[in-house]
């Protein structure tokens, strides 16, 4: 194991921060949950330039359900560049608000 | 702005999408024929379709509804104040593929945010360069994205805006439209690209050349000078304002984390 590995956080403790963080922001009520999902988790990506048109032409390659995650009952779409896409590239990142139904 | 290594998505119109032989495209279709094709034979590259004035007819969304395949749907509403209200019309859509419902900022913008909201829509809003009326919807607009506990899908371009303003993504509002013809290239009926792939950098930079107002805005790097096109003597005192709102909001969530009890996040001590 390098020093990387050992400082990076797993990714059930980021989820669990993610989370309490989350529920935080949602028991103050006054934040839509889209814009409680921005604050704390961006636009499920990060805008590395490699990813960001992939998930466009990915979407053949693991069978169409691969790009687009089909699990939030219609609401998925595209993140294809630094925020505005609407497709989800990383449609499995943590706390994906898509995921959640 | 895009480096090099993006792959262009090209917006076609139906005619050149035939042939298309130039990677991944959106084909845009205003029949309801036209519609029925390409949901029903999609090409290989085909990643969706932007469909516009279609909106009132309900037998493309009963199929739309139905299947087959997963295509993606951008959903173009060109007059929101008489368009929302068949908005209820993507409620069963959604179930079987990924929408997205484009609204311009005009009278009427309001209820459709709320009735896309309520149907959990992911919404892009075209600003353009809004006049008077224009900014008091967005002004509304954005203070429904941030506050209205029925908002979960993104509204576009608030939802990026806010995100980069929170250090949590990055770009400017030409990509988060997906007006940024490097990333997104609509063509015309030839297959050819309407706007050259370094349009974002020569219109900004050609702003600054001349000196306007871009030089000294504090929002310049999320804007990139798109509200300064078409016209370049558009006043950005109201827009101005909309960032100021985001901003102000992102700070005051930044504030609301900062109280988050440690104890309930210990992971990083």
């Amino acid at each position: 194991m390098n020093d990387s590995s050992i400082n990076e956080t797993s990714p059930a403790l980021e989820d669990a921060e993610f989370q309490d963080r989350r529920h935080f922001l949602q028991g103050m009520g006054k934040w839509s949950g889209a814009a409680i999902f921005a604050a704390i988790a961006g636009t499920m990506f990060s805008s590395t330039s490699q990813t960001q048109a992939a998930t466009w032409i990915n979407r053949r390659s693991g069978g169409r359900g691969n790009w687009v995650n089909r699990s939030g009952g219609g609401g998925s779409w595209i993140n294809r560049s630094g925020g505005g896409g609407w497709v989800n590239r990383r449609a499995a990142g943590r706390g994906s608000w898509i995921n959640r139904r | 702005m895009p480096d090099e290594s993006f792959v262009t998505l090209a917006l076609l119109p139906p005619a050149p999408a035939e042939s298309h032989a130039g990677g991944p495209f959106f084909v845009i279709v205003k029949l309801r024929e036209e519609f029925f094709h390409w949901l029903n034979h999609p090409h290989p590259d085909l990643v969706g379709i932007q469909v516009e004035d279609l909106m009132g007819d309900p037998e493309v969304w009963a199929l739309a509804a139905q299947g087959p395949g997963e295509i993606p749907l951008d959903v173009i509403l060109k007059d929101p104040a008489t368009e929302f209200s068949a908005l209820y019309r993507l409620a069963d859509v959604r179930l079987v593929r990924p929408v997205r419902v484009t609204i311009p900022a005009l009278p009427g913008l309001r209820k459709a945010l709320r009735l896309a909201a309520s149907l959990q829509l992911p919404l892009r809003i075209l600003p353009g360069q809004p006049d008077a009326k224009a900014l008091l919807e967005m002004t509304a607009a954005v203070d429904f994205y941030l506050r209205d506990s029925m908002v979960d899908a993104p509204i576009e371009p608030f939802h990026s805006v806010f995100a980069a303003l929170r250090g949590m993504t990055e770009g400017n509002l030409w990509e988060f439209l997906d007006q940024d013809p490097a990333l997104c290239s609509k063509h015309d009926e030839a297959d050819q690209p309407l706007q050259a792939p370094d349009f974002v950098q020569s219109h900004f930079a050609d702003l600054f050349q001349k000196g306007g107002e871009c030089t000294t805005c504090p929002w310049q790097d999320l804007c990139a000078g798109y509200f300064k096109w078409p016209d370049p003597t558009y006043d950005c005192h109201g827009v101005k304002s909309l960032f100021n709102l985001l901003e102000s909001a992102a700070r005051e969530i930044t504030h609301d984390l900062a109280t988050l009890s440690p104890a309930l996040h210990p992971y990083h001590e």
